[in-house]
């Protein structure tokens, strides 16, 4: 099979619900000779489309999450093969707030995120303020995504806000989940909000330039 | 009419009569008297909620603030016995409706009161929701699924409860506010002992292995559902959480849970009540979901898929169910008293004209906010209702 070809079809496994299928392409490509860059590419094309997709509500939330396995299953591959899996040098520490054991949500996002190419470090769900900012401390990400799917643990989730800001005041902020929304996002100290998991790589790069940007320092009237 | 005596009896009770053993033609001349007699005076919640149903302009807009664990706070009531125990339950209930008002009051304690009985380990942390423990699900692999067997609902204790809640309930409203009842649909039940995540896999992969299971829960929610409608409410509700694009896709969810909710609605309908839907997910499918259940109310947190504007849901849907919400949970839990009130009027303005509209929040009210915008809401309905 020509380059472009396997390139195609593993940009439309990641598309196809289907786990044998991905299995069986990502099997192939021991033998094949096509860099991993190039694989890497055409999965995260895969994901794009999916993305959109999703966004147009034109694949539902399962389907999405089978694109999610395949894109994972690709990069275990790549990895198996002890592939150079190139990712960008921005870390995200992602979680679910204490109080909530409602994951689904979080680990779209973290799926979307390591797609986006970004090194995700997961701590899972009812996670406590004293973690996500040791993870802050070991990772040095400059990214931190929490969320809830309930309106109890807001709170906590405002908690987590203040200490990173307090602790870690270089770091950016995205929150997301069913309470809420752009607004509560912003009075809970957010840096940014995404509704949907389809909107989170444009939230994370609109939050990251931001931190880029240097402080712009209000000028007094004398 | 069916049986004029029953209907008086229940009257003389305190108690709605089923609406099914009334005629249409006079619900419908009640409705209209009602209407015209609103122009002039206060009605009752009873009267108010009934009018909107007929799709006929009460005195002012229905409202409820669904508070529901949040009526807890009012008399310290610790969540798990809010939870777990029918008169404490009721109490907060009743504090809730006194203290702040509602013209309708949705019966709801969380979505693990089914999946309990069917043997999931249930946390219940002292502040905050019950939760199934999802390091332990009943359903750990897709085969798991065929090992679900119906249970016996005179041995299903939480539900036995929540029914005792109902029957509570039915006797100290009486004709103070119309109250509904409440379930989860097969495939809620099943993601509560399975974690949604790994369910939505295998609704895609294994299609027939989930309905098998919906199959075995299902005639338990049938009887749970009877046993909700012989308390005397007069509405029973059915929460569809997945018939959203948060959840399944709407060709799957029809396929999948469809079926199943429907005969939850049919038991609802044969026994004479209404029957109301609750989902606030995203993009929800009110067309796949009326087409199943044939719903008189439908309580929503967003708009549905087919419509962009609040305008084309009143066009679209207005003259076939009764919409009940849909202030947001971010709004209620922190915008201010004036923001919220703008925010009712707004949702007044567009869907309340001909009736069939309760103003609501999209969901529950927070269970731990204060309480502030429950009034806030209550006092819209009564400035710009």
């Amino acid at each position: 099979m020509s380059k472009p070809k396997i390139l195609k079809e593993i940009e439309e496994v990641i598309l196809s619900s289907n786990p044998t299928r991905v299995e069986k392409v990502f099997s192939k490509l021991v033998s094949a000779s096509v860099a991993p860059d190039a694989i890497l590419g055409a999965m995260t094309a895969g994901m794009e489309k999916a993305r959109r997709m999703l966004k147009e509500g034109e694949c539902s939330v399962p389907e999405f999450l089978l694109c999610i396995d395949a894109f994972r299953q690709g990069v275990g591959h790549l990895k198996d093969t002890n592939a150079d899996v190139p990712r960008k040098e921005e870390a995200v520490v992602i979680g679910v707030v204490e109080g909530d054991v409602h994951d689904m949500g979080k680990n779209i996002v973290a799926g979307v995120l390591e797609a986006a190419g970004y090194q995700v470090h997961d701590l899972g769900r009812d996670v406590p303020r004293e973690r996500f900012l040791e993870a802050l401390d070991e990772t040095h990400a400059s990214l931190l995504a929490l969320s809830t799917m309930m309106s109890t643990p807001i709170e906590n989730m405002r908690d987590v806000v203040r200490w990173v800001r307090r602790l870690h005041p270089e770091v950016k902020i995205l929150v997301g989940g069913a309470p809420l929304d752009e607004r509560l996002a912003r009075a809970i100290g957010a840096d940014g909000y995404a509704e949907g998991a389809a909107d989170v790589p444009g939230e994370a790069e609109r939050v990251l330039a931001q931190r880029a940007r240097p402080v712009e320092i209000p000028v007094v009237a004398r | 009419m069916k049986n004029p005596m029953k209907i008086l009896e229940t009257l003389l009770e305190g108690r709605i009569p089923p609406l099914s053993d009334i005629p249409e033609p006079l619900l419908d001349a009640v409705a209209s008297f009602s209407s015209m007699r609103g122009r002039l005076t206060s009605l009752t919640s009873v009267e108010r909620v009934l009018t909107s149903f007929r799709h006929k302009e009460p005195d002012r807009v229905p409202a409820t603030p669904v508070i529901c664990a949040a009526g807890r706070q009012i008399k310290g009531i610790p969540f798990p016995e809010f939870a777990t125990n029918a008169e404490k339950s009721s109490d907060a209930y009743i504090a809730g409706l006194e203290f702040v008002g509602g013209d309708f009051v949705i019966l709801l304690w969380d979505l693990s009161v089914e999946a309990e009985d069917f043997g999931q380990k249930i946390i219940y942390p002292e502040n905050s929701t019950p939760r199934p423990d999802y390091d332990d699900p009943v359903i750990k692999d897709v085969d798991d699924y065929g090992k679900i067997k119906p249970i016996d609902y005179s041995k299903a204790a939480r539900m036995q409860e929540f029914v005792k809640l109902c029957r509570i309930m039915v006797n100290r409203v009486g004709f103070r506010a119309v109250l509904s009842g409440f379930v989860f649909g097969p495939l809620g039940v099943l993601s509560m002992m399975r974690g949604a995540e790994a369910m939505f896999r295998d609704c895609v992969l294994y299609p027939k292995k989930v309905i098998k299971a919906c199959e075995a829960i299902n005639p338990t929610l049938l009887d749970f559902v009877q046993a909700q409608c012989e308390t005397g409410l007069p509405a029973v509700c059915i929460d569809t959480l997945y018939a959203s694009r948060n959840g399944l896709s709407k060709q799957l969810w029809e396929e999948i849970e469809g079926p199943f909710v429907r005969e939850i609605s049919q038991v609802i309908r044969k026994n004479g009540l209404s029957v109301a839907i609750h989902n606030c997910g995203h993009d929800l499918y009110f067309d796949a979901q009326i087409r199943s259940m044939e719903p008189d109310a439908i309580s929503f947190a967003h708009l549905p898929d087919d419509c962009k504007t609040p305008e084309e849901l009143k066009e679209r849907y207005g003259d076939q169910v009764t919409l009940v919400g849909y202030i947001p949970t971010p709004l209620l839990a922190e915008g201010t008293p004036q923001q919220v009130m703008d925010a009712c009027r707004r949702q007044i303005d567009v869907l309340a004209r001909d009736g069939g509209y309760i103003l609501a929040p999209g969901c529950e009210y927070p269970p731990n906010i204060p309480l502030t915008n429950a009034f806030s809401i209550m006092k819209a309905a009564e400035m710009y209702g």
